[in-house]
C-alpha cells in the first residue's frame, strides 16, 4: 500500500544541520524514522524535504519550536507544503 | 478562515504579526499568579484572560476551571512559552499543557492560543500554531478554532 507523502519547502538559517537538528531534537531518532523524514535537495536558497502525512504536523511544530540554536536565534520555517515536489518548485 | 491573537507582549510586532496571516492582533489584559490571586480576580465582571500557569497544578485544579467557567473569563495558552524552553523542561511543560487542555475540553472551559511575543523570532503562522495545538493533543479543527472561531464568539476584538 502506498503511503501518502507530503513534500515541504524549508527556510533556514543554519542551513541543512538546522533543519535536521531541529526536527531530531523535538521528534527523536523514532520520529524521524517513523514518518520517514527525509531532506531531499537545495532548491535555490531553501531546502525541499519530505515525510509522511501522519508526521505533518509534528514536523511543521518541530520545526516552529526551533528559535534558538547554542544561544544564537534561528530560523526555520516552513514556506510551502505540497504533495508533488513539481507543485512545490513551481511559482 | 480568520485568524487572530488576543495577546501580543510588544504592541510594535502587532503588524508583522498581521502579515503572516493574522487579521486582528492585540493586547487583552491578564489575570496570573497564584491560585488565590487568580480566582479572587476572576470574580470581576470586566473581561480578561487567565493565564493559569503559575497555579500549582493548574492541569487538574478544578477550583480553577470552575472560577474561570463562573466569572466568563477564558485561559490563554502563550504560543512563545514553548519557545522559550528547551529539552526535557519543554518536554516536562508540554506535558502539563496536554493534561490541562484535555480537563478544559472535559470541563467545557474556554481557551485560546495567544502568541506573548517579546521579537520576531516568536512570531509564528497560524499553520505553525495549528501544528503546535495539534502536538498538545488537540486534532486540527480544535486548534484552529481555538484562535479563530472561539475569539470571535467571545466577541472581544470588534
Amino acid at each position: 500500500m502506498k503511503i501518502k507523502s507530503r513534500y515541504l519547502l524549508i527556510e533556514s538559517s543554519g542551513g541543512r544541520d538546522l533543519i535536521e537538528r531541529a526536527v531530531s531534537s523535538f521528534i527523536g531518532e523514532n520520529g524521524v524514522s517513523e514518518f520517514n523524514f527525509k531532506i531531499l535537495f537545495q532548491f535555490k536558497d531553501k531546502w525541499v524535504a519530505k515525510c509522511y502525512l501522519k508526521g505533518l504536523e509534528q514536523v511543521i511544530a518541530a520545526t516552529a519550536l526551533k528559535v534558538r540554536d547554542g544561544g544564537n536565534s534561528a530560523v526555520v520555517r516552513i514556506v510551502k507544503i505540497s504533495g508533488t515536489i513539481k507543485a512545490l518548485t513551481s511559482n | 478562515m480568520k485568524f487572530y491573537d488576543l495577546n501580543i507582549s510588544k504592541p510594535l510586532l502587532a503588524e508583522k504579526e498581521r502579515q503572516l496571516g493574522f487579521e486582528k492582533v492585540v493586547s487583552l489584559p491578564v489575570i496570573e499568579g497564584d491560585e488565590k490571586k487568580v480566582v479572587g480576580e476572576c470574580k470581576k465582571k470586566n473581561f480578561a484572560l487567565v493565564n493559569p500557569f503559575r497555579v500549582k497544578k493548574f492541569y487538574e485544579n478544578k477550583l480553577l476551571t470552575k472560577s474561570v467557567l463562573e466569572g466568563n473569563k477564558c485561559f490563554e495558552i502563550p504560543v512563545s512559552f514553548f519557545l522559550r524552553l528547551e529539552g526535557t523542561e519543554r518536554a516536562r511543560f508540554m506535558n502539563r499543557v496536554r493534561l490541562f487542555l484535555k480537563f478544559c475540553l472535559r470541563k467545557k472551559a474556554c481557551f485560546v492560543f495567544t502568541s506573548r511575543a517579546m521579537d520576531e523570532s516568536e512570531l509564528k503562522t497560524p499553520r505553525e500554531w495549528i501544528a503546535i495545538g495539534v502536538t498538545l493533543g488537540l486534532d486540527y479543527r480544535q486548534a484552529e478554532y481555538a484562535f479563530s472561531g472561539r475569539v470571535e464568539k467571545l466577541g472581544v476584538v470588534f
